[in-house]
């Protein structure tokens, strides 16, 4: 049986669930990072990410396709981002309180509508993004397979990643974001306003995260209330874990994803290691590296901070 | 924008009792609106059903009695709450410490059951082992945080998932909790003489009500007269002068954990020895976060807790009569706890500013 395990196929098998698995965790992730590098602190990633994978469902349910479901999903996620800023940042309610509130909303909003609206509990067909094969590069043998015959959501997670931090290191616009989470007394001098590059980093997060979610539902096609299932906090952890750095949140992602991966893969085989251990090491090893991550160097100044003048 | 119009905002140096009390019955007014908006969308009469759910709350003598019963473990989450945000130490944990509360006194019961103890003596070692279960999960997210410097919100977090995936492990094997003759995961049930007896003769009122009002008023008083209450508010009123004036800030942290987290725990031991007799995955279905709501409503405030508590009890007590008589989902309940969190944290951050007419122009 462990001869079976060994075999190539089941290894690049587990290699290519972990981009997939890693795909929502580094769009959550990412988005996170721009709001935390302007200041503020998204605690409500996980329900904005449940949003993400509801909206899908609901308009698919009301006869859209999963396209437009995904761009519903995206303006919802920028609606919550709107609503997490003007509390956080206008009226400075607790950052941590305000993330639950969201949360909550998510839970209670992603189980009423479809226990309502769906009374005799009938499976939606989402139509499944289908994956898209790069010619030539999706040919190249084990390679080909693993990184170039995935969803459009994949490449486009990965290609956030280059894409975001350039923006955040080389323009002017990702100077600005930094200055607000670092020293925003300095941007309010310079004439910028820190609270609406604040506002619109957080919509960016809620968008990014939205589109995680949107992820997670056109690949499952079956939908469950709170499947999600806590990837929105590895997504937060996964930023602290990489120390604020894009590339090392992607290591710290593919570690989170790889567990995942071999709890999917796993599962399969007639193996004595109990299910549920796959299922809550992703939380342990999270704990983990939390302990051990104690580099923080690149924690934004003014983390959580709301910014008033006086 | 407001300039222009000679009006400006400024901040209100005092707010008067009132109109903090005005604000919070208008957020509940608000988050009301909203729901039944929600409501009307999935084709149900909104006032209909939120009648129906007063009358099903606290309609009747049995009524009251079974939103009493409801109301137990979302005020021992909000003293929960209470302790650990009094002293801005972020615990959002108390969910798992429920969970762990009920399995630690399983646990613990599982021992004692065959040795012919009385049931008070059972009781009290039951629940004493529920606050134990949950004291140590709250205490684990505090040393993490005094000894690795991880933060207490994600700490909690992530240990309500393990916490609740561990017992899902433990009742979905016959070689640990999971019953006899079950398919589904859950537990044997806990013997009868061993159950709390019901107050009274009618409803489903057991004596934790009761024992977690007592400790409210413990929390007030603990919070207002001992020392150890002093040095905790003023950690959350200013943590960098408390570590000045040589107060042992780490120590501080893991006590409020531990206390915490063995007050959500006796709600898991009150759950499991009241009301559900086995343990399964619904011993808590989300009464950590509600009773986060719950002390967040009324300002942390450990007596006006219970009155909240009781409010919170009746809505999921009511809604289990709406779904009969109107169809409307049990799930609302969420829905109007996270509306009244927010509409609340909004009407109350709104009246700390006013707008005026700018009185003299420089």
């Amino acid at each position: 049986m462990l001869n079976d395990f060994l075999q190539v196929a089941v290894i690049v098998n587990i290699l290519a669930a972990t981009i997939r698995i890693a795909t929502p965790l580094l769009l959550g992730a990412m988005g996170e990072l721009v709001a935390e590098r302007s200041g503020v602190m998204n605690m409500g990633l996980e329900g904005m990410m449940l949003f993400g994978v509801f909206i899908v469902w609901w308009v698919t349910f009301l006869g859209g396709s999963t396209l437009a479901g995904i761009g519903v999903s995206l303006i919802v996620g920028a609606i919550l981002g709107l609503l997490l800023a003007v509390l956080v940042i206008y009226l400075k309610v607790d950052q941590t309180v305000s993330g639950l509130a969201i949360n909550l909303l998510a839970v209670g909003v992603g189980e009423y509508i479809p226990r309502m609206m769906n009374v005799q509990n009938e499976v939606v067909q989402i139509a499944i993004l289908p994956n898209l094969h790069i010619p030539f590069l999706s040919d190249v043998p084990i390679l080909g397979e693993l990184l170039f015959q995935q969803n459009p959501f994949t490449y486009l997670a990965f290609i956030s990643v280059p894409v975001i931090a350039w923006f955040l290191k080389r323009t002017k616009y990702g100077l600005a974001i930094r200055s607000a989470g670092e020293n925003p007394k300095a941007v309010d001098t310079r004439g910028l306003n820190v609270n609406r590059i604040r506002l619109l980093s957080t919509v960016f997060a809620g968008m990014m995260a939205a589109l995680g979610g949107a992820f997670l539902m056109s690949v499952t096609s079956r939908y469950l209330p709170e499947m999600t299932a806590g990837r929105g906090w590895l997504a937060i952890i996964v930023v602290i874990a990489g120390n604020w750095k894009p590339s090392r949140m992607v290591i710290a992602t593919l570690l989170f994803a790889f567990l995942g991966a071999l709890q999917v893969t796993l599962t399969t085989f007639d193996i004595a290691i109990p299910y549920e251990f796959f299922l809550v090491m992703p939380y342990v090893l999270a704990l983990v590296a939390l302990a051990f991550s104690r580099v923080r160097s690149a924690q934004p100044e003014k983390l959580g901070v709301p910014y008033s003048r006086e | 924008m407001l300039k222009s119009l000679g009006l400006e905002i400024t901040k209100r140096e005092k707010i008067h009792p009132a109109v903090q009390i005005l604000a919070v019955i208008f957020g509940l007014v608000l988050a009301l609106v909203i729901t039944g908006w929600i409501m009307s969308l999935t084709g149900n009469d909104p006032v209909e059903s939120f009648k129906v759910m007063f009358r099903g709350a606290f309609g009747e003598k049995r009524k009251i009695l079974n939103s009493l019963m409801r109301s137990t473990p979302l005020l021992l989450a909000a003293l929960a709450t209470v302790i650990a945000f009094k002293a801005k130490v972020w615990s959002i944990g108390q969910e798992g410490q429920i969970f762990a509360g009920a399995m630690m006194s399983f646990a613990v019961y599982r021992l004692i059951d065959t040795a012919g103890l009385s049931r008070p003596i059972v009781l009290t070692i039951v629940v004493l082992a529920g606050v134990l279960g949950g004291a140590l999960l709250g205490g684990l997210a505090g040393w993490l945080r005094t000894r690795f410097n991880v933060d207490i919100i994600i700490s909690t977090v992530l240990l309500n998932y393990i916490i609740t995936t561990m017992l899902l492990f433990l009742l979905y094997d016959h070689k640990y909790w999971m019953g006899a003759n079950n398919y589904y995961p859950r537990s044997d049930i806990i013997a009868k003489e061993y159950w709390f007896p019901i107050l009274g003769e009618t409803g489903r009122l057991y004596a934790g009500f009761i024992i977690a009002a007592v400790l409210a008023l413990v929390v007030y008083w603990v919070l207002k007269r001992t020392p150890y209450g002093y040095d905790l508010r003023a950690m959350g009123n200013n943590p960098i002068a408390t570590q000045f004036k040589g107060i042992d800030v780490k120590k501080l942290i893991l006590v409020t954990m531990f206390i915490s987290g063995g007050l959500a725990g006796m709600a898991g031991a009150f759950e499991l020895f009241g009301v559900h007799h086995n343990v399964n995955m619904d011993i808590s279905p989300g009464y950590g976060y509600t009773g986060i709501i719950v002390a967040l409503l009324v300002d942390l405030n450990p007596i006006m807790v219970i009155f909240a508590a009781v409010f919170f009890g009746g809505l999921i007590n009511g809604s289990v009569t709406m779904i009969t008589s109107t169809g409307v989902h049990t799930s609302i309940t969420y829905v109007i706890q996270a509306m009244i969190l927010i509409s609340v944290l909004v009407s109350r951050a709104l009246i700390n500013y006013r707008i005026r007419r700018i009185k003299h122009v420089e």
